[in-house]
């Protein structure tokens, strides 16, 4: 018979492994890779000149940026509306054959939202109504692209990013990192200007194919990212058919979203003006504000708008007039009760000094 | 062999008792229940209810889906607490514990018996709830092909291999409730307190899961993947969650289930 004591040690051993073990895994799998050198400018180059890959993986993106917290998540809901990508995690599950077919599986609890692309048709499925969309959309624009859809793929994101590097950007590499098991070299953009609320973007790039693998969004002097959207696993290769072209019920009833309806979606929103320029630049969309207050509520899954502005924002008034104020890690709204919206990576007080800009004005 | 003799007959000894016979039969109830409010009151509208509400009347096989969703967070747990909670300290509290170890029955082996016929119990309520809803369902709404979270339908055969596969999963969740509920059983002498405390402590693990302050914490308290059993129900089926939720549980039945044993093998057995 062993002593008492002894006995409860092996509780403990097991606990102590069982917690030490999930505390020591994620530095055991991130371990940083040896690559050749390279520079910054070549790094940039491959990326922009990679092809796209046939693939199959599962993206997590993750938005930490200091909002209230938002109801959202519960069982059965759309996993892709908009108040469960302004906070928390999303994950969903990606195809692509490299040419005109995807799919993006967006999972929920006990829900999923899918958006099939084959050329220039889109479809989006939504288990939460059990509804197919059908969009007609310019081809050559990726899949998540389209209005209301998520920014989810590293590759789209990181396209964004790498776009708008300019003069008022410094662009280094960073070191080597290990993504979704996979060798990748870092490149991190870096904005000039102090005034930005973005301290420093990081783009993992996978070191044999030269496709961004993880975005990193950090604000001004934070060490944990705002938003990261990543890979956390990923195998190249073409997927089967059934997996990158469901069969979808394309029966009747089948939403038509005509292209005229997309660009209404989309915002019957004019072209915005841009105050200022490079990471301070400050957008002004005119009308938009009215129409932010008088948009459809209840829709499917989606949160009430007005009810979600009112949630997130604090009212403001000033020389400019008044309204509501956003504020987060990474990004300042300003909603104008004169219909404008001023929105930037700036703090509040550059977005209403944007807002008495002569070229701001309703 | 005597292991497995030992085993069914202290599973039979479980489900003799009227009291459990009376859990099973609720459970059942809900299933039939909920069925019936469908059928009666028509298709439920988008958003409304539970997950899976609305395709009831689509087939009748969501109805087990259905009943398994409404029973998992406090039901079938509860269910599981008053078997697990019942198990050591009901034996002590009758003062038949003292008999039982008096007969050369090892203390190790009498514990394993103890939850293996808990898990059992656990598993039985699950499939339990599973076959009512999928009977029920067939009687009352139309059957065939079965259509998946990812939008696609596979046949009903498939449908039932998917729904086993579910009943499966929270038959695996509910065993850490079990694991829970003996080593909770093996610190009292009062099996109601034992129960209790079990059905307690999983209400507390779901109210810290539901805390988004401790979203740190969640992806490690073994209620938080629980609706995981979803992930069967995509195209393809989604094996990371699941596979998570699994590991989880597993870290937390050999932690209960050592803890368990070292309270077993080291109590004073005085009644």
């Amino acid at each position: 018979m062993m002593r008492t004591a002894v006995r409860w040690t092996i509780p403990a051993a097991v606990a102590t492994a069982v917690i030490g073990g999930s505390l020591a895994w994620p530095s055991l799998a991130g371990a940083a890779p040896d690559l050749a050198p390279t520079t910054a400018a070549d790094l940039m180059a491959d990326v922009a000149g990679s092809q796209a890959q046939a693939l199959s993986g599962t993206v997590e993106q993750t938005t930490d940026i200091g909002l209230p917290q938002l109801p959202s998540g519960a069982a059965g809901q759309d996993p892709a509306s908009l108040t469960a990508l302004l906070g928390g995690t999303t994950t969903a599950r990606v195809w692509s054959d490299g040419a005109e077919r995807s799919r993006i599986a967006v999972l929920g609890s006990l829900a999923e939202t899918d958006v099939v692309r084959n050329g220039a048709d889109m479809w989006t499925w939504r288990s939460g109504t059990g509804t197919v969309t059908h969009a007609v959309v310019p081809s050559g624009r990726p899949a998540a692209a389209a209005p209301g859809q998520p920014q989810l793929t590293p590759a789209q994101a990181a396209d964004q990013a790498l776009a708008a590097v300019g003069p008022t950007t410094q662009v280094t590499l960073g070191s080597p990192a290990t993504v979704a098991g996979r060798q990748a070299r870092t490149l991190v953009l870096e904005p000039k200007d102090a005034a930005s609320l973005i301290g420093r973007v990081v783009i993992a790039v996978d070191a044999a194919t030269a496709m961004p693998l993880q975005v990193q969004v950090f604000s001004r002097g934070s060490a944990e990212p705002a938003v990261q959207t990543g890979f956390t696993s990923v195998s190249f290769g073409a997927p089967a058919a059934s997996e990158v072209a469901p069969a979808l019920p394309l029966g009747s009833a089948v939403e038509e979203v005509t292209p005229q309806a997309l660009q209404a979606q989309a915002g019957t929103v004019p072209q915005p003006t841009v105050v200022g320029s490079g990471w301070t630049s400050v957008a002004v969309l005119r009308a938009a504000g009215a129409q932010l207050g008088s948009a459809p509520s209840g829709a499917a899954g989606a949160a009430d708008p007005t009810a979600l502005l009112k949630a997130m924002s604090v009212p403001v008034s000033g020389a400019y007039g008044s309204g509501r104020l956003i504020t987060s890690s990474v990004f300042s709204a300003l909603v104008l009760d004169d219909g404008r919206v001023l929105v930037g990576a700036v703090p509040a007080p550059e977005l209403e000094r944007a807002a008495m800009d002569a070229a701001a004005q309703p | 062999m005597g292991d497995g003799r030992l085993l069914l007959s202290e599973f039979l000894l479980v489900l003799r008792r009227r009291r459990n016979q009376v859990l099973l039969g609720l459970l059942a109830l809900v299933t039939v229940l909920i069925g019936v409010a469908v059928d009666v009151s028509g298709p439920a509208r988008d958003g409304e209810g539970p997950a899976f509400l609305r395709s009831i009347t689509d087939n009748g096989l969501f109805l087990s889906f259905t009943a398994l969703v409404v029973s998992l967070p406090v039901f079938l747990p509860l269910v599981v607490s008053v078997v697990s909670g019942e198990s050591i300290a009901g034996e002590a509290s009758t003062g038949t514990l003292r008999y039982l170890l008096v007969v050369p029955v090892d203390r190790t082996r009498l514990l394993v018996v103890k939850l293996l016929s808990v898990v059992l119990f656990g598993l039985l309520a699950a499939v339990l709830v599973a076959v009512v809803g999928a009977v029920v369902g067939a009687v009352l709404f139309p059957i065939g092909e079965l259509r998946l979270l990812s939008g696609t339908t596979v046949s009903y055969g498939q449908g039932l291999l998917r729904l086993a596969g579910v009943a499966l999963y929270v038959a695996a969740v509910l065993a850490t409730v079990a694991a829970l509920g003996v080593f909770v059983s093996t610190l009292t002498e009062v099996p109601i307190a034992a129960m209790a405390a079990t059905a307690l402590a999983v209400v507390l693990v779901e109210v810290l899961d539901a805390v988004p302050q401790l979203s740190a914490l969640h992806p490690w308290l073994f209620t938080h993947d629980w609706l995981a059993f979803g992930d069967l129900l995509r195209d393809p089926v989604s094996v990371a969650g699941l596979g998570h939720g699994l590991l989880v549980q597993a870290c937390w039945d050999a932690v209960l289930v050592t803890l368990a044993w070292a309270r077993m093998t080291t109590r004073d057995v005085t009644s």
